[in-house]
């Protein structure tokens, strides 16, 4: 994409998803759209296109076949979403038919778009900045009413207009401190430190707010991911087939028989959760079940929350304690099999952890019946409050760590400022750190240079956007 | 017609015509200086003094490199201000108020000293030009002078027009014709060229003012001169500046006649500094002030004369004798000369080279207010350039071109051929991105190497720049290596210090970064140094500041991957993809050097930089 080769070039991708669909749709764009449908399309050769007008035709390839009748969507220059001559061809939604027409298109002159090549048109023709690229693809992503919501909010510039505001805000900031150097002997009033502080801090606690609202982004882009750990027979793949609604996992009584890594998802509230099952954490002499229980470490590490199995009529063992001490990050410990009469009691449980020392955060101890078909909720729901995914705002939103690395780093450059102002540093050296925390902001729309942020942006992308 | 033949000629004796015509004739090139009045070398327009926040480091910089400014400044000072003392040492200034009849005699007395060079009286009327190459030049007699470069540093004199009330009088200042021609036969070149305004004070005199209503301002009673060649002591006896400040009464006078402003009623069509108002746009633009400040300074030891600061006006003769009687201090004052503003043409600075070559015609060079810039240091840091470059292209050496990293002089040139101007271009150091590494201070440390390789500066001085930088060098590498321990008897000198005591052994570097500590304070713990202040007072600021001045050095490095990425000339813009047709314009009118500059460029986004960084790469052109 970022290839000197490719800038005159018309680039053509399936724009809708692979597979077998009542309709499929393919977008070509560059200067040679229309002269290659006009060309494929012959009941279209003669005819001048109109922007947003869309034509019937029968598309044929180079040897004159017809390979189907398809309705073409013909955009001008600068009225497109790359900001390009751009053609959108519906046809029949068979992968058979758009390979064909993706073929012709090619013999005619166009090329096959790389990941994300659309997108980084428009960027390069101003029809997007950064962040709105960003919500392209999160737009494309999501998986929920929230998550869309989010990603739109993120693509009709709310959250750009939120970064563009604090850049003004810290521009005012600067200035008056350049000022105070530069006019120090014109007799010119200055600003006083005390307002510049607090204006800081105002600026400070609003990237505070967009530096946190990323754990929610994060939460309503990816979801939440939870991982399954304890001693082998537990009952964790019941419980992860109980959350999935679905026999994701093989339960059988023999310890061990989860040895790999077992994936599965589901929906509560809008929100999505991943959930895995990991193989029982033990030591064993088993070389398979032995990568699988590193594997397991390494998942637990990667998770949002590790939910800590035991079986509760067992009480807490020393292998259980052992296991747990291996476990990292938040975790919630799920006392299993609680209906069964002889079960060991949250306060017990909760005397025994602490008495251990070391180990994960304990947030809770839930007491559950992986069998029970009202295990489900409890947990969700505990796991819900404990995300805070309960009560996401509507305010804008990050969900790019791009986003996140560098609202982080402007706002401990602001927070240094502020620092430096109250120990009465030389004017020129707060001047320095707060274009230091401009220059991140302005990187986060992409208004400065940086062609390695560029790479970090649009290689995410899928084919055809 | 006579004729007659040099290496150089340089049109114009003010200060950048000064530096400009000095380094050929140091380099030995047979050098012309053609001024309209021989009387008037190096003669202040308008305020008596040199340097100031951004123009001081900039004369500092020309000295070291073997320009002639600083020494001048240094000869002639009868005030001596460092400003902004009181903020960090990367944005202080050294400004001196000069005896302007002694700075336009030392300055006399260099050219007419100087080998290779011959100073003429005359006037320049046309250049001579074969295609697209000077010649030479025209004079108003009809004489051709010959030469193989000519560097033109009019100042305000290209169809300047004075205006004094409605009354328009032809002239580049007071008592000085104007030059006509030159600024019209390179607009029917293709030029553009475009109008600029400045205006000056009234100058009073001494004997009418109440001294008693005024506030005395006495200079810093340590003197820091600009050159690293001056003694470090005054030159002249040191003389007071007065304080004043206008009254609502002032105002109201000022009000009553702007009708009367050439500026106010649209006489005057060519853009005024912003950054240096005339007194009619102060009240008008900050008409909630009640009030400003004006400094009564003396413009040398053996006149009358007082030149009014921050008061300058083209209001007509009989308002500024009506409006200037209510400042206190001037009731009765008498006017020697009125203020007034002028008007002039100069050149739209994007038609230049960073070497201050015009890309249309070859062989020419300009340099000071022709380029749009205002002030007397911009303009010598101008003239200096070009007469490097001129002499270096004769003499086949490279093209020398200071980055914006080195010096504010670098940041000036790039500016004005990347940005243009719309109005008279002022200095300021929050202009340099890098402005943290571009101090006074260390101007020896960024420039002596360049200045050795240029060659204007003796062998006995350049072995002083060297042995200044050397000893920094050596003192901060004591500091390095001598190690301070947590001894009892440390501590206590420590603790009377006012210092916290040590609590692990630390270097002498580490120490030193503690606000309340300097070097004094290291001669009681025993540390063995030289007291040379030239070189104690750098390497401190060097040690105190260096988390700040380390991760500057690591921006410019970072920098330098788009600075060196050198954009061929011939590329064509209209065929980068991705540029819309206004980036286009604009690139095509700056022709960017580098893909660095190119980003400078107002109005071209970073996407456009992003296009023409893979076009390069695509079309192996980087």
């Amino acid at each position: 994409m970022f290839d000197a080769s490719r800038e005159t070039k018309t680039i053509c991708a399936l724009a809708s998803a692979t597979g077998t669909a009542a309709i499929s749709v393919i977008r070509l764009s560059g200067p040679d759209s229309y002269k290659i449908i006009q060309k494929a399309c012959k009941s279209l050769s003669k005819k001048k296109l109109e922007s947003h007008r869309v034509y019937l035709a029968k598309f044929s390839n180079l040897k004159n076949e017809v390979i189907d009748q398809v309705v073409v969507t013909a955009f001008d220059q600068g009225k497109s979403y790359t900001g390009e001559e751009t053609i959108e061809i519906s046809s029949h939604g068979s992968p058979h038919i758009t390979k064909k027409l993706l073929e012709a298109l090619v013999e005619y002159g166009a090329v096959t778009a790389e990941k994300g090549e659309f997108t980084y048109r428009a960027f390069m023709n101003d029809r997007l900045d950064l962040v709105q690229a960003e919500a392209v693809l999160s737009v494309i992503e999501s998986q929920s009413d929230s998550a869309l919501k989010m990603s739109l909010r993120q693509l009709e510039g709310k959250v750009s207009e939120k970064f563009q505001s604090l850049e003004d805000k810290l521009t005012w900031c600067l200035a008056h401190i350049e000022a105070s150097i530069d006019f120090s002997t014109e007799g010119i009033d200055v600003v006083d430190p005390r307002v510049l502080i607090q204006k800081l801090k105002e600026l400070k606690a609003e990237l505070e707010v967009l530096t946190n609202s990323y754990s929610q982004g994060k939460i309503l882009k990816d979801g939440i991911k939870l991982v399954l750990a304890g001693l082998p027979n537990v009952g964790k793949s019941s419980l992860l087939n109980n959350l999935v609604l679905d026999e994701k996992a093989i339960v059988t009584d023999i310890a061990g028989t989860t040895r790999d890594v077992v994936e599965g998802s589901t929906f509560f509230n809008g929100i999505k959760f991943n959930i895995s099952d990991t193989a029982g954490l033990r030591e064993t002499t088993d070389v398979v079940e032995n990568i699988g229980v590193q594997r397991s470490l390494k998942e637990i590490e990667s998770g949002d929350l590790t939910l800590f199995v035991f079986d509760s009529s067992l009480g807490l063992q020393q292998g259980d304690l052992e296991r747990f001490r291996m476990v990292k990050g938040n975790t919630l410990v799920l006392a299993n099999k609680a209906d069964k009469a002889n079960s060991e009691k949250p306060e017990k449980i909760a005397q025994k952890l602490q008495d251990l020392g070391g180990g994960p955060r304990v947030i809770d101890i839930l007491p559950v019946s992986a069998l029970d078909v009202k295990a489900r909720d409890t947990i969700l729901h505990r796991v819900s409050t404990i995300m805070g995914s309960e009560k996401f705002s509507d305010e804008s939103v990050i969900s790019s760590a791009r986003q996140f690395e560098l609202s982080n780093a402007a706002m401990h450059l602001i927070e240094q400022s502020i620092g430096e102002l109250e120990n009465q540093m030389g004017s020129e050296f707060v001047a320095q750190t707060l274009k230091n925390s401009l220059l991140a902001l302005q990187k986060i729309l992409g208004r400065y240079f940086d062609d390695q942020i560029m790479d970090r942006v649009f290689k995410e992308f899928c084919l055809g956007k | 017609m006579k004729s007659s033949s040099y290496q150089v000629i340089v049109v114009g004796a003010g200060h950048a015509g000064i530096e400009a015509c000095l380094v050929p004739a140091k380099l030995g090139l047979k050098t012309l200086m053609v001024t309209t009045n021989t009387d008037r070398i190096g003669y202040m327009s308008c305020n008596p003094s040199i340097g100031g926040l951004a123009k001081g480091h900039m004369v500092r910089e020309i000295d070291v490199l073997g320009g002639q400014m600083g020494v001048a400044a240094d000869e002639s000072c009868i005030q001596f201000k460092r400003l902004n003392a009181s903020k960090g040492p990367a944005v202080r200034g050294t400004r001196t108020q000069n005896d302007k009849k002694i700075y336009s005699q030392i300055q006399t007395n260099a050219l007419y000293n100087q080998e290779n060079l011959e100073v003429i009286q005359g006037e320049v009327k046309r250049l001579i030009l074969e295609g697209n190459e000077c010649r030479g030049v025209e004079l108003q007699d009809g004489s051709h002078i010959f030469s193989d470069r000519v560097i033109i540093t009019a100042g305000t004199f290209l169809n300047g027009v004075m205006h004094i009330g409605l009354e328009q009088t032809p002239g580049g200042r007071v008592g000085d014709a104007a030059c006509i021609g030159l600024s019209d036969q390179l607009r029917e070149f293709g030029f553009t060229v475009q109008r600029l305004k400045t205006g000056t004070p009234a100058r009073l005199h001494k004997d009418s003012i109440d001294w008693s209503k005024t506030v005395p301002q006495a200079g810093d009673p340590k003197f820091y001169p600009f050159s690293f060649k001056s003694k470090r002591e005054f030159y002249l006896p040191q003389v007071l500046c007065y304080l004043s400040h206008t009254t609502e009464q002032t105002h109201e006078i000022i009000r009553n006649n702007l009708d009367k402003s050439p500026m106010y009623c649209g006489i005057i069509e060519g853009v005024g500094p912003r950054y240096c108002p005339s007194i009619e746009d102060k009240v008008t633009r900050f008409w909630e002030k009640p009030t400003h400040q004006t400094f009564l300074e003396p413009e040398s030891l053996t006149s009358d004369l007082i030149y009014l600061q921050g008061i300058s006006t083209s209001l007509p003769a009989d308002v500024q004798d009506q409006f200037l009687k209510t400042i206190p201090g001037l009731e009765n004052v008498k006017i020697v000369r009125y203020g007034y503003a002028v008007e002039y043409d100069f050149i739209e600075p994007t038609q230049i080279h960073h070497r201050l070559e015009t890309r249309p015609i070859k062989n020419l060079f300009l340099a000071g207010q022709i380029n749009g810039t205002s002030g007397y240091e911009e303009a010598a840091a101008q003239g200096f350039i070009a007469g490097v470059n001129a002499s270096h292209s004769l003499l086949e050496k490279e093209e020398f071109i200071l980055s914006r990293s080195e010096a504010y002089a670098g940041v000036l040139i790039d500016d004005l051929v990347t940005k243009g101007t719309r109005e008279p271009y002022r200095m300021f150091t929050s202009r340099a991105e890098h402005r943290l590494v571009l101090r006074e201070d260390n101007s020896i440390d960024r420039l002596a190497e360049i200045s050795k390789k240029i060659g204007l500066v003796s062998e006995k001085e350049l072995n002083q720049l060297m042995s200044i930088k050397d000893e920094r060098t050596i003192l901060l590498g004591q500091l390095q290596s001598t190690v301070l321990y947590p001894k009892k008897a440390v501590n206590d000198v420590i603790s009377k210090m006012g210092s916290k005591p040590l609590v692990k052994p630390v270097t002498m570097e580490e120490f030193l970064r503690r606000p309340e500590i300097g070097f004094p304070q290291l001669e009681k713990l025993d540390f063995q140094f030289s007291p040379n202040e030239v070189v104690t007072e750098a390497v401190e600021i060097e040690v105190k500041y260096s988390g700040y001045v380390k991760k500057q050095y690591e921006i410019i490095e970072q920098s330098k991957k788009l600075e060196m990425l050198e954009i061929p000339q011939e590329l064509v813009f209209s065929s980068v993809k991705g540029l819309s047709n206004e980036e286009v314009d604009k690139l095509n009118k700056v022709k960017p050097r580098t893909l660095g500059q190119a980003q400078r460029i107002s109005g071209v986004n970073p996407s456009a930089i992003q296009a023409i960084m893979i076009y390069l790469k695509g079309h192996k052109l980087a």
